[in-house]
């Protein structure tokens, strides 16, 4: 049946006649830009282009800026973060002088180059930069994340090793969870066998994002900065928005999309270059002659499509030169959504941080059959004994085989520990762990993962006391 | 090399599942195409003993799965309610004409009473003669349009309770990316809902919600349903067109995607203070409308009065233009629906 039920698409039609080339701003000068249906000359273009920049730092200041804030700059050295970098230094000197609002600044740099087996470090590249104004400067590499400082407690000495057992040929797989010691591997060694073992790029992708936002905001805590600034554009939040929805994190969408949000509570992320396009950031690099750093990612001279990130990236990217609301349309969109209040707290995905919906693992269940009950099975693989094993071992299957039963009742080896960590991962997460083989995860994983298993044991001895609303509205 | 099904790991397998990539036998298939089916169903609580449910049939191959499975479940489950076909006849030839004889054939094969409903008899226009007035740009909102309203409409000729619909997993991840991508926020809120009722309006639902077209095809594939399977001749604009090669292309990475979009569409939540339409009923026709007269109503006046844009543009501005709607123009007979006797008294 035909699904198209909604009203027209109103495109603002381009319509630059050639004759029309005075800047709309100053109404004087010839205009040498055009950015979406607007054209401007030079000195009005980075006019607009800082006003912009300057409202967005206005609201920061009026909700919920402390006085003295410590804050922080993530610096990847793009053209976009190098810009913020640059914007955000001339509010902070104005600023010093007048009214002593931000006490430090620092700017953190993360090296990425072990990702891709480079030698040479971007640090040193990003700190000349940083060199140029009144900041302090930290430069980290990726593979710092597997450090026992980047912990809560910040000597968080283990690890959580997570292999699937590929030999019985499911497309939905079971985890077997360790906590280790942290000290077989280097880092950069660990990090790498987590590259080697993820088979796929999407995948790939979403780790390495999660473990670099964790390091940003480890480090800010580290410092006693309680404000991140990140530096994403609205071309690369419209695109964030697209892929997000399409990888199943509509729920933790808003905290990676809008301009400023306290979900981390300690450390408020913002992002005042999210309504500027990166061909305005651009424009504006190219004429004040900044410098940006050359970082390769993951899907770099990759086909569209090799990974969600990247086929997303050059649809939107593509589509805006067709139709040049589109960026715009998607971000505003974006920013009319709110995380919900009907998540708990405690549902926080130990590897990407986010909040998450507890009702998702059954309600996958229901919807994606893998198995068929025994009743209907010729093959009973599973007897009713090992039933109640379900719930906490089998992540996506309906009934239980019998390996992974038997898993859950052999008694646990002396050297290192086995957890249970489906109830520690957001949906999401478990999506991406269906392509890895053997991985090790962060201590700031593994130390999560240790808590929120503490807290569901708490939570068995007590549950017969627990009032359940759900079922109440009936 | 003999593949065994993943599923029994007894047969041989002879399909690869689009929405799992699991190798499995005919009858697995089935039985798991089948039960998310109704799974689906008992968990969203779609259907209560004795309701009359019309399944809207196009005869394309989305509705006529939908009434074999639906005719199916609801014997093996007992369900206990009553199947009617509910067609629209827009007025495409070379399209409707002949997938209607389809659905004509359906009738007889499940036997189901079938009622069919026209844009011509509804509206006095056919979507040939709209397409010749408003070119292939926008006919695609007026069929939609008229389309909603007319099965509606159909709905109370048949006195049913609920029309299920055959959009499927892909139809609906499309709209949730159609809908971010226009910035329809109140049609993004409202699209993952598996059940729309309103007071007003005639219960709506999607048993189809979860699963993926191409196991549609593939299920119809094997059961040799008699469905029709030409595509509309008016095809959507280029804009929808690059949204669904994307959905493709996705499901190619990924083929989760699909299910995750929709789940993200569901865990959406609107900021507090984000006006949405509030939703009244339309003073010309009787229908619900979140403005003073609905769409279909603007459209068609925009049709009679040779003015088609009026519904597609800026209607105040045109309306300012051109004036009102001079008295004695065709309009839409008033929408009756026996639910709610509160409408009727609004007329
Ligand atoms: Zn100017
Ligand atoms: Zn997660
Ligand atoms: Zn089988
Ligand atoms: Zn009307």
């Amino acid at each position: 049946m035909c699904s198209i039920e909604d009203s027209p698409i109103i495109f603002d039609e381009v319509k630059i006649k050639p004759e029309v080339k005075i800047c709309i701003k100053c109404k004087t000068s010839t205009a040498t830009i055009l950015i979406r249906h607007s054209t401007y000359c030079k000195p009005c273009f980075q006019h607009v282009f800082v006003g912009k920049f300057r409202k967005n730092m206005e609201k920061y200041k009026t909700s919920n800026s402390k006085i003295d804030e410590k804050v922080m700059i993530g610096l990847s050295g793009g053209p976009s973060s190098r810009a913020m970098l640059h914007l955000l230094s001339e509010i902070f000197s104005h600023e010093l002088s007048k009214k002593q609002s931000f006490t430090e600044v620092w700017v953190c740099h993360i090296d990425e180059n072990s990702i891709f087996n480079l030698k040479d470090s971007t640090i040193n590249q990003v700190e000349q930069i940083v060199q140029k104004y009144n900041s302090l400067f930290i430069g980290l590499r990726i593979e710092d994340i597997y450090s026992d400082e980047f912990t809560s407690n910040m000597e968080f000495g283990q690890v959580l090793k997570i292999s699937i057992d590929k030999s019985k040929q499911q497309e939905f797989n079971e985890f077997n969870a360790t906590i280790r010691q942290n000290k077989e591997l280097s880092n950069k060694e660990k990090l790498q066998s987590l590259l080697e073992c993820i088979s796929n790029l999407t995948s790939k992708e979403d780790f390495v994002w999660y473990l670099k936002l964790s390091l940003l905001i480890q480090t800010a805590r580290k410092k006693g900065c309680t404000r991140l600034f990140l530096g994403d554009c609205s071309t690369r939040l419209a695109t964030k928005i697209i892929s997000l929805t399409s990888k199943g994190r509509g729920s933790s969408l808003p905290i990676e999309i809008l301009g400023e949000n306290n979900y981390f509570g300690d450390v408020i992320i913002s992002r005042p270059m999210k309504d500027m396009i990166s061909k305005e950031i651009g424009l504006y690099n190219h004429y004040l002659g900044f410098e940006t750093v050359f970082i390769p990612s993951l899907t770099s001279l990759q086909p569209s499509k090799s990974s969600i990130e990247r086929l997303t990236e050059d649809f939107i990217v593509g589509l805006e030169r067709d139709y040049p609301s589109t960026v715009s349309t998607i971000a505003r969109t974006g920013s009319k959504l709110t995380i919900s209040n009907s998540i708990d707290d405690e549902n926080r995905c130990a590897l990407c941080l986010m909040p998450y919906r507890n009702e998702n693992k059954f309600f996958q269940n229901r919807i994606t059959l893998t198995k068929i009950p025994s009743s209907i099975s010729t093959t009973n693989d599973c007897n009713t004994a090992t039933n109640n094993c379900n719930d906490h071992c089998n992540p996506v299957t309906v009934s239980c085989s019998q390996s992974c039963c038997s898993d859950c009742i052999k008694p646990t080896k002396l050297d290192h520990q086995n957890i249970e960590i489906n109830n520690t991962l957001c949906h999401a997460c478990r999506v991406n762990m269906r392509d890895i083989n053997e991985i090790f995860l962060p201590p700031y994983v593994a130390e999560e993962a240790k808590r929120q298993n503490r807290r569901l044991d708490l939570r068995k001895n007590i549950e017969e006391f627990l009032i359940d609303d759900i079922d109440d509205d009936q | 090399m003999v593949r065994t099904c993943v599923i029994c790991n007894k047969e041989r397998a002879i399909i690869k599942r689009p929405k799992t990539r699991q190798q499995a036998c005919r009858e697995c298939f089935y039985y798991v195409f089948e039960t998310e089916i109704h799974n689906t169903i008992i968990d969203s609580k779609l259907f209560n003993k004795g309701d009359k449910v019309a399944i809207a049939a196009s005869g394309g191959k989305d509705s006529t799965v939908l009434a074999y499975v639906l005719k199916l479940l609801n014997e093996r489950y007992q369900y206990g309610i009553e199947l009617f076909l509910l067609s629209i006849d827009e007025g495409i030839t070379g399209y409707r004409d002949d997938s209607l004889e389809t659905v004509k054939r359906n009738q007889q094969q499940y036997d189901l009473p079938l009622k069919i409903v026209s844009y011509s008899e509804l509206y006095g226009w056919n979507m040939d003669q709209i397409v010749k007035e408003v070119g292939l740009k926008n006919n695609c909102t007026f069929c939609g349009v008229f389309r909603r309203q007319a099965l509606d409409r159909g709905a109370v000729m048949l006195e049913v309770d609920h029309i299920v619909t055959g959009h499927n997993a892909d139809d609906i991840a499309e709209t949730v990316l159609m809908n971010i991508m226009r910035g329809d926020i109140a049609r993004l809120s409202r699209c993952t809902e598996i059940c729309t009722n309103g007071d007003e309006c005639i219960r709506r639902s999607k048993p189809f919600k979860y699963t993926y077209e191409k196991e549609i095809v593939m299920y119809a594939y094997f059961k040799k349903l008699d469905y029709f399977s030409t595509e509309c001749i008016y095809s959507p604009n280029s804009y929808r067109g690059h949204v669904r090669t994307f959905l493709k292309d996705l499901e190619g990475i990924r083929s989760i995607a699909i299910i995750d979009i929709i789940h993200s569409g569901e865990a959406f939540e609107l900021k507090k203070g984000v006006k949405l339409p509030i939703q009244g009923v339309c003073k010309r026709c009787g229908y619900i409308s979140s403005n003073e007269f609905c769409k279909a109503c603007v459209l068609l006046e925009g049709l009679n009065r040779g003015l088609p844009k009026l519904g597609i543009g800026k209607t105040n501005k045109m309306l300012k233009k051109y004036g009102n709607m001079p008295e004695g123009m065709a309009t839409i007979p008033k929408f009756m629906n026996k639910n709610s006797d509160s409408v009727s008294e609004q007329c």
